[in-house]
């Protein structure tokens, strides 16, 4: 709930970015502006070349804007140096991607194990709190197996898990029922919602799926690099 | 879950291009133990050769002998050592030593009948050389005779070719001429004994031996040029060293002790040719190994760019990718080193164990066993040079992977 | 005094030819004799005294006189100049120029034949009244003489030769021998000279003529194998 007391996890204003596509120079966001609060479920729609996924890597600190102003937590991101936003990442955001994108050469458990590693956390724990996220997603039993031996689903468990593992504030998810069937997808997405109301984690989505458009809690529709629309879902 | 392992599995991911990098960094290390073995070897034989043929470990001179320069070689008997039986005996009873020599160095002219020709010449204790196993390779006839020559009964042992040039055998007699340190010309008739070998063509035209007393005899005088001294097996050439020094130390007149390097120019040479050809091996290598894996590393890299970019994503640091790619290149090194290793061991039994034998080299007169030198500084050596060769080899995968752009990489395919 | 740059050269005349022949040492001495002589190097070191029979063929033995050295002979024969010594069976044949003693050669003890061996080729005179000179330059007359070309410096006052100089082919003069003093008598003797070695490295000998008579040699003594008349050489003078 976007109070006027309470500051705003994400608060943009006006970003542009472009891309160079060859010689010509692409629009992707012509001045988007956006808040985002603690605890959200927000879904980004919009068609193809609406610029959902560029505005996920600004928020995410992916990329930088080219124009404009974005805050996390208060904090301007602007100028911020390659380390600072790497340990911003590693700290207080996770990320769930279309492919999913996890390492082949770890089980399921030592993927979701990865983001505690690289923070410098100790095994006995680190394995404690990858177990933990592994049951939370219902796949404790799967935790030796390597994504190979997965199915779509059970890997894009294994992500969200991954996501979660080191508690961020926000997590941002690209279309992450995108490649998998609707039953499956909507197990997912039954996920996303389930750990939303119960962890309070803000959740970022950008999806073309109506059933993710129907459950969130507000729909931002971009349009050729605009805001289209930014409501609540009835 | 540690870097080494993570590193380890991502090789075995495609397992046909890591054995075949494997195979690259095994033959350089291959490369590099065969030739470090055989030149090994050959400098030991060399060594050996030189101080077995009459040079020993060090030499005590007089100081005034070498004329300010250590690398001096001819001896002048003018500065020759005038006590020397009771300098030997102390130089013998010190524990490093085996045994101690008095030489005369020679230089003249030898006739017979109408041929002439001259002659570099040593004067030798036969009996103490052939017990500190000073070797010499006989052609024809016998050695010198172990008992000093009475006046009158000299004998010579010619080098191959001065005997042919004088046209002489064992049997025969020449008349060997030189001055004398007083200036003065004198003249014996030697007998000769035998012939030999020097080993080097060149220096068969020239060398003879003769008992050292028929060389005192011909100069006219009672001095030696130098003592040559052997160590006692296993004693160190510095521990030698030291110890000659001690006993010359305050000597009058003042005594110096050369060693054998330093009498050997042609050592010098040999092994500054040699080290001179294995670092040009080894360059060759190092480029061979390092373009070939750092092309199989970047690939490596490329193709999982998405990966990459996702664990960038998802907060590993530029500099913890840059180790993961890196411990990937050095197991490549270790195990590559490694593998390098067993297969140069077996080959350099497999090589001694045929005992083949290469052509003499130029000016020289036998013919070379091939035989490669074991060593296991060497083994260690190039498993860590391995290592670090790909630690080189991984400059450019890193550098590809650190300067990655997440959102590029993440689009990658 | 080093070499002399000459004056202009002039053909010779019956004059200097005259003074050739009443300068030319080795003529005036006896067709055979007895000598002995010391030979020391300038730059110090030990002196060595020899004897030297000369025989009117021309023959020349030369005994070292130092115990160390005894039973060692020098002998020139027409074929060329011998070493004996106890521990060669047969003489050993040496270069004419071989220097006895290390630093003088037979020849240069003995002297050279210069009326006998060379030609006179021109002639340089210079300084006036006592201290005129003429420089003799001499032509040796057949191949394989040591010295082609010789330098011969007389005082002109008294057909003193004061210095020779022998040259190499080229010109550049390879020894000098300095007359320092002259025996008494009507005979030409030189008493001492110098001889100087110019190419390497300037070694100088003094050699001093300590007794010269005419004599008649024992004829055995210049034999290839006249070794026991040559020992007993051994017991006379010396």
């Amino acid at each position: 709930m976007a109070g006027a007391a309470a500051e705003p996890l994400f608060a943009a204003r006006d970003l542009v970015k472009h891309y160079r596509l060859g010689r010509v120079r692409v629009p992707a966001l012509r001045g988007v502006s956006l808040d985002v609060s603690a605890g959200e479920l927000l879904a980004v729609v919009g068609p193809s070349g609406s610029g959902k996924t560029t505005l996920l890597n600004l928020l995410g600190t992916l990329d930088e804007p080219d124009g404009g102003t974005l805050r996390f937590a208060g904090d301007e991101l602007a100028g911020l140096s390659d380390r600072r936003r790497t340990e911003l990442r590693r700290r207080r955001l996770g990320f769930v991607f279309q492919t999913f994108n996890l390492v082949p050469v770890l089980s399921a458990l030592e993927n979701v194990e990865y983001p505690l590693w690289i923070a410098g956390v100790g095994r006995r724990e680190r394995r404690r709190r990858a177990g933990e996220a592994l049951d939370a997603v219902g796949l404790a039993a799967r935790s030796r197996h390597r994504p190979d031996q997965l199915s779509g689903g059970e890997r894009q468990r294994v992500a969200l898990a991954r996501a979660l593992v080191h508690e961020p504030a926000a997590v941002l998810a690209d279309e992450p029922t995108g490649n998998l069937d609707s039953v499956t997808g909507g197990e997912i997405l039954d996920l996303l919602v389930r750990l939303n109301r119960e962890r309070g984690t803000t959740f970022l989505v950008a999806t073309h799926d109506p059933e993710v458009m129907r459950r969130a809690g507000r729909r931002l529709t971009l349009r050729d690099g605009r805001v289209a629309a930014d409501g609540s879902v009835p | 879950m540690t870097l080494a392992w993570i590193a380890l599995r991502n090789l075995a991911r495609n397992r046909r291009r890591t054995l075949l990098s494997l195979l690259v960094v095994a033959a350089g290390s291959v490369g590099i133990l065969l030739t470090a073995g055989f030149i090994t070897f050959s400098f030991q034989g060399l060594a050996e050769a030189i101080v077995r043929g009459g040079l020993g470990h060090f030499e005590i001179v007089r100081r005034s002998a070498l004329g300010g320069s250590a690398d001096r070689l001819d001896r002048p008997i003018e500065h020759g050592l005038e006590d020397w039986q009771r300098l030997r005996r102390r130089v013998e009873a010190l524990p490093e030593v085996a045994a101690a020599t008095a030489n005369v160095h020679l230089l003249g002219m030898a006739t017979a009948g109408q041929a002439t020709a001259s002659f570099v010449g040593l004067g030798v204790e036969p009996e103490r050389q052939r017990a500190m196993g000073f070797t010499t390779r006989l052609r024809a006839g016998e050695s010198l005779p172990p008992v000093p020559p009475l006046i009158g009964e000299e004998v010579v042992l010619l080098a191959s070719g001065l005997a042919d040039t004088l046209g002489v055998g064992p049997g025969d007699w020449v008349t060997l001429m030189a001055v004398t340190p007083h200036g003065m010309l004198n003249a014996l008739d030697a007998r000769v004994v035998g012939t030999y070998t020097t080993g080097l063509q060149d220096l068969d035209t020239r060398f003879l031996q003769v008992p050292l007393a028929t060389a005192q005899r011909l100069l006219e005088t009672p001095l030696v040029a130098d003592l040559v001294v052997t160590l006692e097996k296993g004693v160190p050439l510095e521990r030698g060293a030291a110890a000659l020094e001690r006993l010359a130390a305050g000597h009058d007149p003042p005594l110096a002790v050369v060693g054998w390097r330093q009498r050997a120019p042609y050592y010098r040479q040999v092994r500054d040719l040699y080290r001179g050809i294995f670092w040009f091996l080894g360059s060759v290598v190092f480029v061979l190994v390092v373009l070939s894996t750092s092309n199989t590393l970047l690939m490596a890299v490329m193709e999982r760019l998405r990966e990459l970019g996702t664990l960038r994503a998802i907060g590993t640091g530029r500099a913890q990718l840059a180790a993961i790619v890196l411990c990937e290149a050095l197991w490549l090194g270790v195990l590559g080193g490694a593998l390098g290793c067993l297969l140069g061991l077996l080959a350099t039994w497999g090589i001694n164990a045929l005992q083949l034998q290469m052509p003499p080299p130029p000016g020289a007169v036998d013919p070379i066993d091939l035989r490669l030198a074991l060593l296991p500084q060497a083994f260690a050596g190039t498993v860590l040079l391995m290592t670090a060769v790909l630690a080189v080899a991984a400059i450019v995968p890193v550098a590809r992977a650190v300067r990655l752009r997440i959102v590029e990489a993440l689009g990658h395919v | 005094m080093g070499p002399v740059s000459p004056a202009a050269a002039a053909p010779p005349t019956a004059a200097d030819r005259e003074l050739l022949a009443r300068s030319d040492v080795a003529a005036h001495a006896p067709d055979a004799f007895r000598a002995r002589v010391r030979v020391r190097p300038l730059a110090g070191g030990a002196a060595r005294e020899l004897e030297i029979w000369k025989g009117e063929g021309g023959e020349a033995l030369v005994r070292l006189l130092d115990p160390s050295q005894r039973g060692k002979f020098f002998l020139q024969r027409p074929e060329g100049l011998f070493l004996i010594t106890p521990g060669t069976r047969q003489p050993v044949r040496l270069d004419p120029s071989h220097r006895l003693a290390g630093g003088v050669s037979l020849q240069e003890i003995l002297g050279l034949r210069l009326g006998r061996d060379y030609e006179l080729v021109d002639v340089r005179r210079h300084g006036s009244g006592a201290q005129a000179q003429a420089v003799l330059a001499l032509t040796a007359k057949a191949d394989g003489l040591p010295h082609a070309r010789v330098r011969w410096v007389v005082r002109v006052a008294d057909a003193r030769p004061l210095r020779a100089e022998l040259l190499l082919p080229s010109g550049k003069v390879a020894r000098m021998l300095e007359f320092r003093d002259w025996g008494a008598g009507s005979r030409l003797a030189p008493r001492q000279l110098v001889v100087k070695d110019l190419l390497r490295g300037g070694q100088a000998f003094a050699v001093e003529l300590l007794e010269l008579a005419a004599a008649e040699p024992p004829p055995a003594i210049f034999a290839l194998d006249g070794d026991a008349a040559r020992a007993a050489l051994g017991g006379t003078g010396g």
